[in-house]
C-alpha cells in the first residue's frame, strides 16, 4: 500500500483585480491525493484553475482555504526550513518551454545558476551526463532559448527540473504546442524518467489522448471543482 | 491534379537565409501545384520549411533570404510585381490566417471596424454596400447575430468568437486562396473543432486553402492533397487518403505512428540542423530502413503510383 | 540590430550610434583632461569684451577670460551633473520600480502612491524654494534634478517587472528555490536593461538641459562654471547687448549637441525582444 505523497485538502482560492473588484473564484473546495510512484492526471477545459492548483502544490501561491499536506506534514505550520525543503521537492514543468528560460541569456548561464541554489549537489563532469538522458547533446548550452525548438527546450527545462531531486512533478500541458512526433518523443521520455527515478506525476491536459496514455488516476476540473 | 491552369503553381523553389555569413537552406526543391477549390496541406515538424514557404508566396520573407525559382499565382510571377500589385494581392486574392487567430484583433476596435478596415482598402464592394456586406460574412463565418456581435470588442469576446472573426475578416474580402498557417498550434480539442468549422465554410464557393500545419488529424479531415516536408524537402505528396491510410515513406509513417491512437511511437531522434546536412537522404540517420547508399547519395523526387516520393526504395 | 526610425538623410549626415560615441567621447575627453586642449589657463585673464581672432577662436568675456577655454572646463561640470542625477535617478526609480512589480500587494500600492505624489510636484518653483532658502551648490542641484526624474522610470520598471514576473522563467526560478534576490539581479534586471538604458540616457538629457535653465535662471551654484552657466552670464553681463554670439552661442550649440549624442546612444539597444525567432 503506498503511502500519500502530497495531498490537498478542501482548498479555495480567489482573486480579486484591485481593492474594489468583485471577488472570482478560481478554486471551490478542491480535494485531491497523489500517491507514491503514480502519476495523477487532471483534465479540463483552459481556464478552470488547472495552473492555479499546480501553484498552490509547489507553493508560488498560498491558498485562501484549506490545508497542503506533504506526506505527514502540514505545509502550513511547518517553520520555514522546512518548508523550503519541500517546496524544492515539488517542481512544475511548464507550458511553453521556451519561456521557462531567461531569453537574454545563454542557456548555459541559465544552467550554471543552479550552483546557487543551496543543497543542489552538481554532477562533477558537467551536465552531460543529466543531457544525456534527456537526449540533449552538450553544444546545445551555447545557444540562446530562441534559438532551440521547443522539444529541446521542454528536454532541458526536464534536465535543470531533475537536478534538483525532486519527488514530484507537475507536468503543465507539458506537450501543447509541440509537433505530433515531437510530443511523441517527450511523453516516452517523461514514462522513462518516471520509471528510472521512480518518479510521481501530476500532469494536467486538454488532450484525453495524453491523459490516458500518462496517467494512472484522472481527475476532471470544471470552474474550480474536482471530481 | 493536372487540370489547365492551376491557381498556384510553383515550381523549385529554393530559400536560402544568410544569416553571419552562413548559409542556411530552409527550403529546396519545392514544387507544387495547386487547384481551384481543393485544399493542399503542408504537414511537418517544426522548422522543416513549411511557413518559409507560405511567407514565401507573399514575399513576406525577410531582407536576407535568397529566393531561387517560381511562384505564379494566376499566371502572374509573385516576384516580378511591383510592391503596390502585391498589396492589392495580399488580402484580396490572397487571404492569411496565422497562429492564434483569435489574437490577430486589434484590442482597440470594434468588430465591425475592423472587418471593415481592410474592405475599405481593397475596395471589394462599393461603400453603400459594406455594412451588408460584413453582415454577410459574420453569419458565414458562425456568428447568429451579426448586428449585435460586430459591435463588441475582442476583449468581451471568447476565444473562439474572436477567431472567427478573424474568418469573418478573411471571408469578407472573397479571396481566391487563403493560407492558413498553423491555425491551431497549442489549441484544445473544442477550439480545434472551431478551426476546422471555420476552414470548411472557407473551402465553400470553390475557394483553395492551403493549410499550413502538423496536426496530422486536421489535414485528414480537410484536405484533398497532402504535401510531407522534412528538413527543407518534399519528401512525399500526393491524395490525402492514400498517403494516410497507407504511408510510403519511412518519415510518414513514423509520422502515423506517432498519433495518439497509434500508441505515441516517436520516431528516435531529431531533424538534422539545416547549417550542416548530411550528404545522402536527410532522414538516413533516423530511417530504419537506411542503407548505404542512403546515407551517401540523396534521394530524387519521383512520381510512384500515383504520388511522389523521395526515397531510394522507389 | 537597430530598428530605430531616424530619417534616412539625418543617417547620411552621420547620426549613428559609432559617431555619437565618437562625440560624447570628445566632450568626456574635455571633461577629464581639459588641460591638454585648452588654448589657456583658466585663470588668465585678457582684455575683455574681445572678438574672436587668431589668439581667442571665440573672444572674451566680460572679465577677459578666454571663451573657448572656460567652454572646455564647463564640460566637466555640465556633465557630471547630467551624469550623477542621471545615476541618482536610476537608482531610486529602478529600485522602487523593481520592488513594487515584483511584490505587489501593499508596497506596490505604497511606492506608487509616493511615485504619484513626486510626479505632480512641480520641479521649477521646488528648486527656486530651495534656492531662495539654501544656498544653491552643486550637489543639492545635483539630488535635486534627481529627485523629480525618477518618477518615469519607475513606472516603466515597475510595468515591465510585472510583465515578466508571471513569466515562464521567472516562475520556474521560483519554483526551483532561487531566492528573490537572486531572481532580481540574474532574471528580471538582464531583461530590463534595454529599458534601463534609454531611459537613463534621457534622464542624463533632461538634466543637462534642466541645469542650463536653471543656471539661465540665476538659481545654480554661482561658483560653478557650467556651459548653462556661460550662456546666463552672457545674457546678464552684456554678451546679448553686444550682439557677441560667439560667447552664448558655442556653449548651447555644446549642450545641443551632447544631448543629440546622448539620445542616440540610448536608442542604440532599441530592438526586437529576443524570441522572435522566424520559423
Amino acid at each position: 500500500m503506498s503511502s500519500v505523497l502530497i495531498e490537498a485538502k478542501n482548498v479555495s482560492k480567489r482573486y480579486r483585480s484591485g481593492l474594489t473588484g468583485e471577488w472570482q473564484h478560481i478554486l471551490t473546495n478542491v480535494s485531491m491525493a497523489v500517491y507514491d510512484g503514480e502519476t495523477v492526471g487532471i483534465c479540463g477545459p483552459s481556464g478552470c484553475g488547472k495552473s492555479t492548483l499546480s501553484r498552490i502544490l509547489a507553493g508560488l501561491e498560498e491558498p485562501d482555504e484549506g490545508e497542503i499536506w506533504f506526506r505527514t506534514i502540514l505545509l502550513s505550520s511547518a517553520d520555514n526550513r522546512i518548508r523550503k525543503e519541500i517546496r524544492r521537492k515539488i517542481q512544475i514543468l511548464f507550458q511553453d518551454p521556451g519561456g521557462s528560460f531567461n531569453p537574454v541569456r545563454k542557456l548555459s548561464a541559465s544552467m550554471n545558476r543552479l550552483i546557487n541554489l543551496p543543497g543542489v549537489p552538481l554532477p562533477e563532469h558537467g551536465f552531460s551526463e543529466i543531457l544525456h538522458e534527456v537526449g540533449l547533446h552538450e553544444e546545445i548550452l551555447s545557444r540562446y532559448p530562441h534559438e532551440i525548438s521547443g522539444g529541446q527546450a521542454q528536454r532541458l527545462a526536464l534536465a535543470r527540473i531533475l537536478l534538483t531531486k525532486p519527488e514530484l512533478i507537475i507536468l503543465d500541458e507539458p506537450t501543447s504546442g509541440l509537433d505530433i512526433s515531437v510530443q511523441a518523443q517527450i511523453l516516452r521520455l517523461l514514462k522513462e524518467v518516471k520509471k528510472r527515478e521512480k518518479m510521481s506525476y501530476i500532469i494536467i491536459s486538454h488532450d484525453p489522448d495524453v491523459l490516458s496514455f500518462m496517467s494512472d488516476r484522472i481527475y476532471s476540473m470544471e470552474n474550480g471543482a474536482l471530481s | 491534379m493536372n487540370s489547365p491552369d492551376p491557381l498556384l503553381d510553383i515550381s523549385n523553389l529554393s530559400i536560402t537565409f544568410l544569416s553571419d555569413g552562413i548559409k542556411i537552406p530552409a527550403v529546396s526543391g519545392f514544387s507544387c501545384r495547386i487547384t481551384q477549390g481543393t485544399c493542399t496541406a503542408i504537414i511537418g515538424e517544426s522548422g522543416c520549411g513549411k511557413s518559409v514557404v507560405a511567407h514565401a508566396i507573399l514575399r513576406l520573407l525577410p531582407k536576407n533570404s535568397l529566393v531561387e525559382g517560381e511562384i505564379i499565382f494566376k499566371n502572374l510571377n509573385i516576384y516580378r510585381l511591383n510592391e503596390r500589385t502585391l498589396q492589392s494581392i495580399r488580402g484580396n486574392e490572397i487571404g492569411i490566417m496565422f497562429q492564434s487567430p483569435d489574437r490577430a484583433l486589434n484590442p482597440i476596435y470594434r468588430l465591425y471596424h475592423q472587418i471593415l478596415g481592410p474592405l475599405d482598402i481593397h475596395k471589394v464592394v462599393p461603400v453603400q454596400e459594406s455594412e451588408a456586406h460584413i453582415y454577410k460574412a459574420l453569419r458565414k463565418a458562425g456568428f447568429s447575430d451579426p448586428e449585435h456581435s460586430s459591435r463588441l470588442y475582442p476583449c468581451h469576446c471568447s476565444g473562439g468568437m474572436n477567431q472567427r472573426a478573424v474568418t469573418a475578416i478573411i471571408l469578407s474580402l472573397e479571396p481566391d486562396l487563403v493560407i492558413a498557417d498553423e491555425p491551431t498550434k497549442g489549441l484544445d480539442r473544442s477550439r480545434i473543432l472551431d478551426i476546422q468549422a471555420s476552414l470548411k465554410e472557407i473551402l465553400h464557393e470553390n475557394r483553395t486553402l492551403l493549410l499550413i500545419t502538423h496536426d496530422i488529424r486536421l489535414a485528414h479531415a480537410i484536405a484533398h492533397q497532402i504535401v510531407v516536408m522534412y528538413a527543407g524537402e518534399i519528401v512525399e505528396a500526393g491524395p490525402v487518403n492514400a498517403i494516410l491510410s497507407s504511408p510510403s515513406h519511412p518519415y510518414t509513417r513514423g509520422l502515423i505512428q506517432s498519433l495518439p491512437e497509434n500508441g505515441f511511437n516517436p520516431i528516435p531522434g531529431c531533424a538534422p540542423p539545416l547549417t550542416s546536412l548530411p550528404e545522402g537522404c536527410r532522414f538516413a540517420d533516423r530511417c530504419y530502413q537506411a542503407t548505404k547508399m542512403c546515407h551517401k547519395r540523396p534521394a530524387n523526387l519521383t512520381h510512384v503510383n500515383g504520388r511522389m516520393i523521395r526515397c531510394h526504395r522507389y | 540590430m537597430t530598428v530605430v526610425y531616424v530619417p534616412s538623410w539625418l543617417k547620411k549626415m552621420g547620426y549613428t550610434p559609432t559617431f555619437c560615441i565618437i562625440i560624447l567621447g570628445i566632450f568626456v575627453y574635455a571633461a577629464i583632461f581639459p588641460k591638454t586642449i585648452s588654448p589657456y589657463s583658466p585663470e588668465i585673464r585678457f582684455s575683455p569684451y574681445g572678438e574672436p581672432d587668431e589668439n581667442h577662436m571665440l573672444g572674451t568675456d566680460d572679465m577677459g577670460y578666454d571663451i573657448l577655454t572656460l567652454l572646455i572646463y564647463a564640460t566637466r561640470i555640465s556633465l557630471i551633473i547630467g551624469v550623477f542625477a542621471g545615476i541618482l535617478s536610476l537608482c531610486i526609480g529602478t529600485s522602487i520600480g523593481i520592488a513594487s512589480g515584483f511584490h505587489q500587494g501593499w508596497i506596490d500600492d505604497l511606492m506608487m502612491g509616493v511615485t504619484d505624489i513626486t510626479l505632480i510636484i512641480p520641479k521649477i518653483p521646488v528648486i527656486i524654494l530651495i534656492a531662495a532658502y539654501l544656498h544653491p551648490s552643486i550637489w543639492i542641484l545635483i539630488i535635486v534634478l534627481g529627485l523629480f526624474s525618477w518618477e518615469t522610470t519607475a513606472r516603466v520598471v515597475r510595468a515591465k517587472t510585472m510583465q515578466i514576473r508571471n513569466s515562464g522563467f521567472v516562475l520556474s526560478s521560483r519554483c526551483l528555490g532561487f531566492s528573490s534576490f537572486s531572481i532580481i539581479i540574474h532574471d528580471i534586471i538582464p531583461v530590463i536593461y534595454p529599458v534601463l538604458l534609454p531611459k537613463f540616457m534621457l534622464t542624463i538629457a533632461g538634466a543637462m538641459i534642466s541645469e542650463a535653465s536653471l543656471s539661465f535662471l540665476g538659481l545654480s551654484d554661482p561658483m560653478m562654471e557650467s556651459w548653462g552657466k556661460m550662456i546666463a552670464d552672457a545674457f546678464s553681463h552684456g554678451g546679448f547687448i553686444r550682439e557677441m554670439w560667439w560667447w552664448f552661442l558655442p556653449p548651447a550649440i555644446c549642450i545641443c549637441v551632447t544631448v543629440l549624442a546622448i539620445t542616440r546612444i540610448g536608442m542604440m539597444y532599441e530592438s526586437n525582444e529576443p524570441g522572435m525567432a522566424f520559423k
